[in-house]
């Protein structure tokens, strides 16, 4: 017993330990520009602040709704799909049943009902159900995890480890019941224990019965007589009833003890049922002490993400980004709150408006459920290399800020914030969305920019097909220039340094590289103007477009990342 | 939505001067019209309207005569194609043509027996027929002996006001000045100014830069970019401002005057229920038959069929693409119709720049009712007309009667497929 | 004739009364509309990779192509980029090809078949304008509305095909038809300049500004959108970024389809502050 309590309390501090050390985190890691104006301590003020005004106020009952609907029902996860939240609740609530009936039972159950004993009946039963319900709650999971992997791999380390920490759990311990129902040594130790008399006789009837009802395999043979039969009913009337019901009602360990009747005299021998006990709780403890580690750290990060959401006035269903609003101390915390909180379940992904060009595009970051994981990299690790925040760029800005990733988040998750702020976030590193990377100003500070240094003296792009026929027709008649909106003046918005025009005059002179560098390619607002009105049929906007597609493949795929400096790493200075 | 297949009495092809006047000539009788081809072809349009400007016939600035002109060429030259029309004819298309712009707010004005003077962006001087209502001071400006002020607009080429002040001055006493509105170092549209001149702010900056120089000054003349759209409530604003009056000089292409034009000329097709498939092109002919023609029609690729029961060729020449030319000679681009060329290339241009080049004689020669002729002399087909600058035997550039040729040609050819349409008796079959 | 509706990306965030309004008004004029799993139409994406967006267009197109139903958008850019796609499809085999091999993995095939509509083109024909005028119990009479197309709507015109790019005119008949008054504006087929959002403010803006003086200039009452992303921008992105207009107080942008809800007496007066339903103003 001493292993057992020892590991205990050794997983239980692990996991305390553990606990502190995430939500510790919250306070600290930032992401994006909001986090840097806040001291961690002024967030972790802020929080404990907003804390203790919401609970002394109105708003905790509409977080405690929140609660019913978010975590007791699960109803987002309902609208995500029928089956996700089936599975999920039957994964949840078994679990946190057999925590009630089974783990805890002594702590729990005993003070209401003292004649509790593991071994009775609805005990028995209900640790079956509840282990059933979860090993089927499992395998409906990775029934749909597997489905989901058609469109896309999306099964991490932690993913497949929680499978192995439930799966060894509840194995272990379905096993280990079954185990101990054929346990011949159990029972023997029990009837030195508990039994009132110690008569041979009366031990060989008791066994008799105890093969017969309870499926315990004893070495040797043991009378079939119908008498000794009776007689060890009786005795078992008298000595075990109180504690012990038929296990048959354990409908899954009890056919498995059934199987086990074979093997049952070695594994008795070895006291098989001594070592599972050990496999089992130090599983369950092993789970314990790696709950802040692993995926299951959602356990604490979900409950309290979703009553953030609500505290922070952030709308129902559609869960619509606060905003307009300022961001304060508070933001930062709830964006990496919120990076925790993900399960990553993959629904979001599912959902995504641009998950068809991750087919084509191949980069993982357009998923939200994997671009989150970049996310997370970046706010434990701000310094990425230029390939990482590359990838992260390319994936960023192809979202088209739909919502409705965030729609369908079961977390809670305000993703469309943790979005918008990581574009931010790359911008500042000068890893912004190709067009303003093309439009960084090149006059002066053109060391401090990252992208620049990336694109001076390359050649961005080649001749192409389909661009030669179209630009020898330009007879440079002007009328793209006169009819472009952008090719204009105000007091604060200066000429474009190159006008259609002057671009397609470049193009003509197969300077195809200096036109890619244009303003007027970047700011063109594609209104398709000068291509209806050009007298000669040249396909001017298609061409800007051309263009944009030919830099972005260069700076995404084929600028070799050797050729990086510091620069990218800072995102400024460059000394 | 267009549909993928339409039917017409009449398409015209071509959508330039002669292509859009044809296409309202036939809205205006009733015939149910279709116009395909490249409308942004008349932003090259200067605004001023030819009649007939250069002849010897044709004496200084102030006794210049078209009409008389006209009436000269048709003697002179029986194959121009003025010399195809009655005189009342070119006359009536003319005065129609003008009241359909000015139904549209653009005003014209002309002198009707005189040429109307005008000064170009080169500072020489010109004399048209009929000029818009903003370039119409300029007449008498430059009958009157005082000095008036050129400016010019930073930025928008082709247009210096020290140059033409440097070329007219010798003829009429003028005042040069520069105004500065972009800010900016680069090029400076002329729409994108017309644009700003429609803000009252931007206005009154000009006035106020401006009015320090008006000392003595008659008027002020500006680039054509006075507003794109009420341009009259512009040029009047600011003469109002100036205490002057103010007019409009013509400037290099794309102009102002002529998207003024455009715009005046596609919104008449659509008050006129013309049904217009702008910017694109007649890509194939289908079917021609002597119940009439099929054409296929897109931009690059074909979209739609038109069906009809005659056509107008308004191609143009060759910045209409109406005629390509290449190594060997020239060809006309829809009918392959026979084209008046020169027999050789060599003869195609004179060796003196500034003489008469053979080239510019050559288009398809048409019948008195503007039916282009095939290889035996003989109309090509019974329903087939031509009009504007593809015709033959019309170096309208020389002579400057452009846009007169193609008003009265088109004027005329709708009127000739109107009476191919009433005629009972079968026409040629043509395969 | 059915219509398989499609939303695009900011609809149900940003604009979701243009939805719900379409929908009733649709509703009550009998034409009914079908959901499918629709993605984003791709045009986002064509600066940065011409064949993924295509793609996605492609894909729902198949996917209607799949209920058998034609495509009603109510946004333009979603309608230029289907329209674009379609085009691009339908001429070149060799990209033909490409995106149905990538389509067939999921049981999908692209052939053309369907129709792809803007919402004004289902109201001018697919209703009319003499129906639409006589179910009218709310005439909007002596309001003056600045039509506002957008780009994507009207241009490149041999590709679209809605109306005349030079000299568009179906907006103008459905503002009649509610018994408002069009004006003829400068900038009316100019663009909003919401495509440069986020890539270029400056510019962006710029081109907002330049719209709704136009529109101030001509004497309108408020701009009339007929797109999601119009609308945004002279909204939400005005509101956010700039309250000083010159040449006279900023007129609000609306969308046509809440000022024919109200024509038809299901919904309250757009131009009366507090009901625009917009977030912001």
């Amino acid at each position: 017993m001493m292993i057992f309590t020892g590991t205990f309390y050794i997983a239980a501090l692990i996991c305390l330990l553990g606990i502190f050390w995430r939500t510790g985190l919250w306070f600290m890691n930032g992401l994006g520009p909001e986090a840097l104006h806040f001291s961690h301590g002024k967030r972790l003020a802020s929080a404990v602040g907003s804390m203790i005004r919401v609970v002394f106020s109105f708003r905790i009952l509409k977080i405690m709704r929140g609660l019913i609907r978010d975590i007791v029902f699960q109803l987002p996860l309902l609208k995500a799909g029928f089956a996700r939240w089936l599975a999920h609740m039957c994964i949840f609530y078994g679990f946190l049943f057999l925590l009630i009936f089974h783990a805890l039972g002594d702590q729990l159950i005993l003070p209401f009902y003292p004649d509790y004993a593991s071994t009775l009946n609805p005990f028995f039963f209900l640790r079956n159900f509840f282990g059933a319900l979860v090993i089927f709650g499992i395998l409906m999971a990775v029934a749909n995890r597997m489905q989901r992997s058609k469109k896309f791999h999306a099964t991490h380390g932690t993913d497949v480890a929680a499978f192995i920490i439930i799966g060894v759990i509840l194995g272990s311990g379905f096993l280990l019941e079954a185990v101990q129902i054929i346990s011949a040594p159990m029972f023997d130790q029990m009837v030195e224990d508990y039994m009132g008399s110690d008569d041979p006789g009366e031990i060989e009837q008791l066994k008799t019965f105890w093969a017969d009802q309870f499926n315990v395999v004893f070495p040797g043979t043991l009378s079939s007589l119908d008498a000794d039969l009776n007689a060890g009913q009786d005795l078992h009337e008298a000595y075990c009833a109180a504690c012990h019901s038929s296990p048959r009602a354990a409908f899954v360990s009890y056919p498995v003890s059934r199987m086990l009747r074979s093997p049952a005299p070695w594994l008795n021998y070895h006291r098989a049922d001594i070592w599972l006990w050990y496999v089992h709780f130090l599983a369950c403890f092993a789970g314990l002490a790696m709950l802040p580690f692993s995926k299951f750290f959602h356990l604490i990060s979900i409950p309290i993400n979703w009553m953030v959401s609500a505290a922070a006035e952030v709308k129902g269903a559609h869960r619509t980004a606060s905003e307009g609003v300022e961001p304060g101390p508070n933001t930062a915390t709830r964006y990496i709150l919120g990076l925790d909180a993900c399960t990553h379940c993959g629904i979001c992904s599912v959902n995504c408006s641009v998950e068809p060009m991750y087919r084509v595009i191949g980069n993982t970051a357009i998923l939200p459920s994997e671009k989150l994981g970049f996310i997370k990299k970046m706010a434990e690790h701000p310094l990425q290399d230029n390939d990482f925040l590359n990838t992260l760029a390319r994936g960023s800005f192809i979202c088209t800020e739909c919502h409705r990733c965030t729609a369908v988040c079961p977390s809670g998750i305000i993703l469309a914030d943790l979005w918008k702020t990581t574009k931010k976030a790359l911008e500042e590193k000068g890893y912004g969305n190709v067009h303003s990377r093309m439009l960084a100003p090149m006059v002066d500070k053109v060391s401090h920019n990252p992208a620049f240094i990336e694109l001076r003296g390359k050649t961005l792009i080649g001749k192409g097909p389909g661009m030669e026929k179209d630009l020898a027709d330009c007879i440079q008649c002007s009328i793209c220039s006169n009819v472009c909106p952008v090719v204009t003046t105000g007091t604060d918005i200066p000429l474009q340094s190159q006008t259609p025009q002057q671009v397609l005059n470049l193009l003509r002179m197969g300077l195809m590289d200096l036109a890619a560098r244009s303003d007027m390619v970047w700011n063109c607002t594609t209104c398709y103007k000068c291509q209806e009105y050009c007298p000669q049929n040249i396909r001017i906007t298609d061409i800007f477009y051309e263009l944009r597609n030919r830099v972005t493949s260069t700076l995404y795929e084929e600028i070799p990342k050797s050729s990086q400096s510091a620069a990218h790493r800072k995102g400024g200075d460059v000394s | 939505m267009k549909e993928n297949n339409t039917t017409c009495d009449l398409l015209v092809i071509g959508a330039g001067a002669a292509g859009t006047a044809a296409a309202l000539f036939a809205g205006k009788k009733g015939i149910s019209t279709a116009i395909v081809g490249i409308a942004s072809h008349l932003r090259f349009a200067s605004g001023l309207m030819d009649l007939m400007d250069t002849h010897r016939t044709m004496g200084p600035f102030s006794q210049n005569a078209p009409w008389t002109a006209v009436q000269a060429i048709r003697t002179e030259l029986p194959e121009h194609p003025y010399a195809k029309l009655p005189m009342e004819t070119v006359r009536l298309a003319l005065s129609q043509y003008l009241s359909i712009l000015e139904d549209e707010g653009l005003t014209y004005h002309c002198r009707s027996h005189e040429n109307v003077q005008v000064i170009t962006s080169a500072g020489t001087l010109k004399t048209t027929y009929a000029v818009p209502a903003g370039m119409w001071p300029m007449d008498a400006v430059l009958r009157q002996p005082h000095p008036f002020l050129v400016v010019d607009i930073k930025g928008l080429k082709g247009f210096s006001a020290k140059q033409i002040m440097n070329t007219l001055g010798p003829h009429h006493p003028c005042k040069a000045f520069s105004v500065d509105i972009s800010q900016a170092s680069g090029d400076f549209p002329a729409e994108q100014i017309a644009r700003m001149f429609e803000q009252g702010d931007i206005r009154d900056h000009v006035v106020s830069l401006i009015r320090p120089n008006l000392q003595g000054m008659a008027a002020v003349g500006f680039p054509s970019v006075l507003g794109v759209c009420n341009s009259e409530t512009v040029r009047l604003s600011m003469a109002e401002k100036l205490g002057v009056p103010v007019f409009e000089i013509p400037t290099i292409p794309p102009s102002i005057p002529g998207q003024r034009l455009e715009t005046a000329l596609v919104n008449q097709m659509n008050k006129q229920g013309v049904q217009a498939f702008l910017q694109e092109k007649v890509l194939s002919v289908d079917r021609v038959s002597n119940r009439g023609f099929e054409c296929v029609v897109g931009r690059l690729h074909p979209q739609t069929t038109i069906r009809s029961r005659g056509v107008i060729l308004a191609t143009g020449r060759f910045f209409g693409k109406g005629l390509m030319a290449d190594r060997k000679g020239l060809r006309e681009a829809v009918f392959n119709l026979p084209v008046l060329q020169p027999e050789d290339r060599k003869l195609w241009h004179n060796k003196h720049f500034l003489e008469e080049h053979a080239i510019n004689q050559a288009g398809l020669e048409t019948d008195g009712d503007f039916r282009p002729l095939a290889s035996d002399g003989q109309p090509a087909h019974p329903a087939l007309f031509a009009t504007g600058s593809i015709l033959a035997h019309n170096d309208w550039m020389r002579k400057k009667c452009g846009m007169g040729v193609s008003i009265a040609t088109a004027y005329a050819a709708v009127s000739s497929f109107e009476r191919a349409m009433m005629v009972k008796e079968q026409p040629i079959e043509i395969g | 004739m059915t219509y398989a509706f499609f939303g695009g990306c900011k609809i149900s965030h940003d604009v979701p009364h243009y939805e719900t309004s379409v929908r009733s008004v649709l509703q009550f004029f009998d034409i009914p509309l079908t959901d499918a799993p629709f993605t984003c139409c791709g045009y986002p994406m064509r600066h940065q990779d011409s064949f993924a967006s295509i793609f996605s267009s492609a894909r729902n197109m198949a996917l209607a192509g799949q209920k058998g139903v034609d495509i009603m958008t109510l946004c333009q850019c979603c309608f230029g980029q289907l329209m674009f796609a379609a085009h691009r499809l339908k001429t070149d085999e060799v990209l033909r090809n490409a995106v149905n091999s990538r389509l067939a993995v999921e049981g999908l095939t692209w052939d053309g078949d369907i129709r792809i509509r803007h919402l004004l083109s289902v109201l001018h024909e697919d209703i009319g304008m003499e129906k639409i005028s006589k179910m009218i119990t709310n005439p909007l009479t002596g309001v003056r509305l600045a039509a506002h197309y957008g780009c994507h709507a009207l241009r490149p015109g041999h590709i679209v095909r809605m109306d005349n790019p030079l000299a568009p005119t179906i907006f103008e008949d459905l503002i009649r038809a509610i018994g408002a008054e069009p004006v003829d504006w400068g900038r009316r087929l100019e663009c909003c300049g919401h495509p440069l959002w986020e890539k270029n403010n400056g510019v962006s803006l710029y081109l907002m500004k330049a719209k709704i003086q136009s529109a101030v200039l001509s004497g309108a009452h408020a701009i009339c959108t007929a797109c999601n992303y119009c609308q945004i921008q002279f909204e939400t992105v005005r509101q956010k970024e700039t309250n000083d207009m010159e040449g006279g107080k900023p007129i609000p942008a609306i969308l046509y389809i809440q000022m024919l809800a109200h024509g038809l007496g299901m919904a309250q007066n757009p131009l009366e502050k507090g009901n625009r339903r917009n977030k912001h103003g």
